[in-house]
């Protein structure tokens, strides 16, 4: 990991002066750096990516903090399901006559298609 | 409730999602003044600094392990955090973006902490939906905005408007439990979310690839595509999707007719 790099961003950015100076002339400021030339290249392309590879490995990266609250359960599926039941909201009503699929649709729930 | 005999003391905090310039001064006092400073963020070069701010920061990384679930290691973290808190010292957790947005461990130890008698609190921070809106130049009052974790949305078959704009996060994770080193998302599954937009959108509709600026020297990424070639892009974990909005139904008569009245 480049502490070299990470401490030239930490700089730059807790320094209005100096950022607004590598914005208006990125070459001058990382001439007059410490950086690496591959460290600079990597800069100069102003692309996250590429600076995030250039400091090195990251940590925990790229593992967003974030998850489902819990899984939620699996249905029982009846032998004449389909593989993916249909949205109940944008699918067309079931034509008259036909089965009904699961018992949540018990009760007579009325159309949702209406806007 | 509080109980004045417990000393210890938690403040929730994120760190924003550009390097040092999305910090408050707020959140910067705290993490500067706290005892012990323990963090999750992306960017090693955010560890430097919190690390240069505060010399007792400890990395909430460990919890994180190839083949154990997230859910577990947020339950390790948000046990790591109390632990410290009962020492009746002041803690200072930080995360990155903002630390009650994804961020199940920070919500989760604030309400364990108030509840074991501690005072905890949450202070917002800058999300990279926030970002999102900055960059894309969208309000997300204009016409509505929904925002899903991509998983839910499809698991749960959330029910949208396409006349508000959608925000579908972690589209290149879908349905991952664990810590993966995958690099962009499986297709298969990236076909079932094009498959349950195409209900909504047509072929052409537009979807934006949408990834913050994480230093301050860099640009965010933006790409747009037709939804029709979503099932084959590549998209990296931290890629945000953000769906515009189908134009508007007429608007209600007697609901406008309200701004004539006196």
């Amino acid at each position: 990991m480049s502490d070299n790099l990470s401490h030239f961003l930490i700089n730059l950015a807790s320094d209005p002066v100096r950022m607004n100076a590598f914005l208006a002339d990125p070459e001058e400021t990382l001439a007059a750096s410490l950086l690496t030339d591959e460290e600079k290249a990597a800069v100069l392309t102003r692309d996250s990516a590429r600076v995030r590879a250039a400091i090195g490995l990251s940590l925990a990266m790229d593992e967003p903090v974030a998850v489902m609250k819990k899984r939620p359960p699996i249905p029982k599926r009846r032998k004449d399901d389909p593989a993916e039941p249909p949205d109940p909201v944008a699918t067309k009503q079931r034509k008259p006559g036909s089965k009904k699929r699961t018992p949540a649709r018990k009760g007579g729930r009325k159309s949702s298609n209406k806007k | 409730m509080l109980d004045p005999a417990r000393t210890g003391k938690l403040v929730v905090v994120g760190t924003g999602i550009t390097l040092v310039v999305h910090t408050t001064l707020e959140t910067l006092e705290c993490i500067k003044h706290a005892d012990r400073l323990l963090y999750m963020v992306t960017e090693p070069a955010t560890e430097t600094w919190l690390r240069d701010l505060n010399p007792s920061a400890e990395t909430l990384r460990d919890c994180y392990a190839p083949g154990k679930s997230r859910l577990d290691s947020y339950n390790e973290m948000v046990e790591r955090m109390l632990a410290a808190v009962r020492t009746g010292v002041y803690v200072c957790a930080a995360f990155y973006g903002h630390p009650g947005v994804f961020v199940n461990p920070g919500h989760e130890a604030v309400r364990r902490a108030r509840r074991e008698g501690f005072q905890a609190r949450m202070l917002p921070g800058i999300s990279a939906e926030d970002c999102l809106f900055a960059d894309l130049g969208v309000d997300p009052v204009d016409s509505g905005c929904q925002s899903y974790e991509a998983t839910d949305f499809l698991a749960y078959k959330r029910r949208i408007d396409p006349t508000s704009a959608l925000i579908l996060w972690q589209a290149g994770v879908i349905g991952e439990a664990s810590v993966a080193r995958r690099r962009g998302g499986r297709p298969e599954r990236l076909k079932r979310l094009t498959d349950a937009l195409r209900r909504h959108y047509d072929d052409r509709h537009p979807v934006v690839l949408y990834e913050a600026a994480v230093f301050p020297v860099c640009k965010p990424r933006i790409r747009r595509i037709p939804l029709s070639k979503l099932a084959t892009a590549r998209i990296e974990s931290m890629v945000t999707l953000y769906i515009p909005p189908k134009p508007s139904r007429d608007p209600d008569p007697a609901v406008m007719r309200w701004f004539d009245e006196d």
